[in-house]
């Protein structure tokens, strides 16, 4: 039964297709509903374009250019900017001016001295 | 024999590159030994593999001591895991010489032999302390090729690559010293061994610290998805033979670290971190796959497909099932195969086009028919085409994912599908339509071209048709340690 009707179907496709094409060839308008629909080939193809491309498409460019490229890359920019604002800082230590190291050393070692003295009871 | 066979298979490599160093051989004496060694390294795995036991666990173990004072040994095996590993790479060196045959810089070649022996040691140490030692080895070639012989930004890309992937090891240095002590403390020696730091007691803020340690090391080896920028440039930049090892060695150690090293030393403690790798998976899998969709560079495109696929065989590992960890182990495998090929095929179009830029090529299946074929299976079996390895591996683990969670199933199984969209739209447009390089002169594959990427196709069809013939092989380690 189920057969039968598959193959009348069938045929009722072919018997259509001829009449529209073959018998008579000559260009269907896309003048009704049906027609522009069926020319179109049902909007399948643009239905996965709307649905399934485009966003995919979207989605991965503004991966490529937002979220790698400024969150995931920018971590490591970062850190590492961080490191050159510090060097930054430790640059005005190191001046090449004899007197501003020695500075440095009494100031080093009076508080090594300090903290020997006054936090593990050091005595002379 | 049989208990320095491991040995020699490590360090032949590494011998013969001091000896011709020494010697100061010419180019054409480094490339017959660089070949006759992995050819020797072949026959020595396929008398590995007759000897092997499925039903044992580590094999031709060999302990030596070796700094006594601080307990470090040089203490190496081989259990089913590992040797699927092994057999890898000694399928695949032969195979990437082949391709490098007429590559005519001494360091190119220097730099693979000891780039062999730091991939073998690290798969096959038991030692902690060996383990970080060839862990380091196989990392310096790396970043030599592609520092040296790269292209692009080079030099910026070598030097990410080997910040990333310290500041991970350093990560795990600091645990596998930790350990150490810790067994110091408890037992009053000195130790390293994996099977000594697997019988400690571990209080659970300090073993979560510690895996915390290996984990870094691996998510960034693997990568998983956040600690990935180092990928895509490295991978973009590398030489050919380079990629390869990357992608189809190196990649899959980060995930057989978690294996031994995470499950040998935590046990199931290391489900503290499951629910987070397997969201950073999930993540990775569609993650990666949409951002190949417009990448325009074929490298980094298979770079990122490469990320997605090892995110999955990460997931399997993490979930605690025979399908999943089966499909795993299998993934693994027949990945490396395929995604070898990808990236000979890769090589091979810049050889012939002298770009690799999706946007100009096209064309090339009407010039080249095998070519075309080739590369066409190639890129099909790593999107999982069923009748190669890929499709079992993957099926296995979605099996897996659903037998654990309906969700984590659901998402695993987009992986082929979003892996499908990318590579169909790649191939249409680097193999058919218009021909975009008329003026490039460019044959088909040459028989040297077909004997290298023979093989390959070979394995993938049999891992494919035939999964039984391999399975057998690591099933009963599997069984025995979900238990």
């Amino acid at each position: 039964m189920l057969a039968l009707l598959n193959v009348s179907l069938g045929l009722f496709g072919m018997t259509l297709a001829y009449k529209l094409y073959g018998h008579r060839a000559k260009e269907v308008k896309a003048d009704t509903f049906v027609k522009r629909v069926i020319i179109n080939k049902f909007y399948v193809d643009e239905l996965y374009e709307f649905i399934i491309v485009k966003p995919l498409l979207v989605a991965s460019r503004f991966i490529a250019n937002s979220i790698d490229n400024k969150i995931f890359d920018g971590f490591i920019n970062y850190s590492i900017l961080f490191y050159r604002v510090l060097a930054g800082q430790f640059i005005r230590l190191q001046n090449g001016k004899v007197r501003f190291y020695a500075l440095y050393i009494l100031l080093g070692v009076s508080m090594m001295s300090l903290f020997l003295i006054y936090k593990l009871g050091v005595t002379i | 024999m049989t208990n320095h066979i491991l040995t020699s298979i490590i360090f032949l490599p590494l011998l013969i590159a001091m000896v011709l160093g020494v010697a100061r051989a010419s180019i054409k004496v480094i490339k017959v030994a660089a070949i006759l060694s992995s050819l020797t390294i072949l026959l020595l795995v396929i008398a590995v593999i007759l000897a092997f036991d499925p039903n044992q666990g580590m094999q031709f173990t060999q302990n030596l001591a070796w700094i006594k004072n601080a307990g470090i040994t040089y203490n190496i095996g081989l259990d089913a895991l590992s040797l699927i590993i092994l057999i890898l790479i000694a399928i695949l060196m032969p195979l990437i010489y082949i391709y490098m045959l007429k590559d005519n810089r001494k360091g190119y070649w220097y730099n693979m032999l000891l780039l062999q022996t730091g991939v073998t040691g690290a798969l096959l140490s038991l030692d902690l302390i060996l383990f970080y030692l060839f862990w380091e080895t196989m990392l310096l070639p790396i970043f030599v090729m592609i520092g040296k012989y790269g292209n692009g930004l080079r030099q910026y890309n070598s030097m990410k690559i080997l910040l990333m992937t310290v500041l991970g090891s350093m990560s795990m240095l600091f645990s596998i010293l930790y350990m150490g002590y810790i067994y110091f403390e408890a037992t009053g020696t000195w130790s390293f061994a994996l099977s000594d730091l697997s019988s400690i007691d571990l209080s659970a803020k300090a073993s979560i610290w510690l895996m915390a340690g290996f984990l870094l090391a691996f998510a960034i080896k693997i990568p998983l998805v956040g600690f990935h920028t180092w990928m895509a440039p490295a991978y973009g930049s590398a030489p050919t033979p380079a990629v390869i090892i990357m992608s189809a060695i190196m990649a899959k150690l980060g995930v057989y670290g978690i294996w031994r090293f995470g499950y040998g030393l935590f046990g199931a403690n290391l489900h503290y971190y499951a629910p987070t790798i397997i969201i950073l998976a999930l993540i990775g899998l569609l993650y990666y796959a949409i951002r190949a969709i417009t990448e325009n560079n074929l490298r980094k495109m298979f770079a990122y497909s490469s990320g997605s696929h090892l995110s999955l065989i990460a997931l399997g590992i993490f979930l605690t099932n025979i399908y999943a960890w089966g499909g795993s182990l299998y993934f693994i495998a027949t990945h490396a195969i395929a995604s070898a090929g990808m990236f000979m095929m890769i090589g091979l179009t810049y050889y012939r086009f002298k770009t690799v830029n999706i946007s100009e090529l096209g064309g090339i299946a009407q010039k080249a028919p095998l070519f075309t074929f080739f590369f066409a299976f190639f890129a099909l079996s790593i999107a999982g085409l069923p009748g190669t390895g890929g499709f079992v591996a993957e099926l296995l683990i979605i099996i897996g994912a659903f037998k654990e969670n309906f969700i984590i199933g659901v998402f695993t199984a987009t992986t082929m599908l979003s892996a499908m969209i990318y590579i169909f739209w790649m191939l249409q447009r680097v193999l058919f339509g218009e021909v975009t390089n008329e003026n490039s002169e460019y044959s088909d594959l040459s028989l040297r071209e077909i004997g290298m990427l023979l093989p390959l196709v070979l394995l993938l069809l049999i891992t494919g048709i035939m999964p039984s013939l391999f399975i057998p092989y690591f099933e009963p380690q599997l069984l025995g340690a979900l238990q």
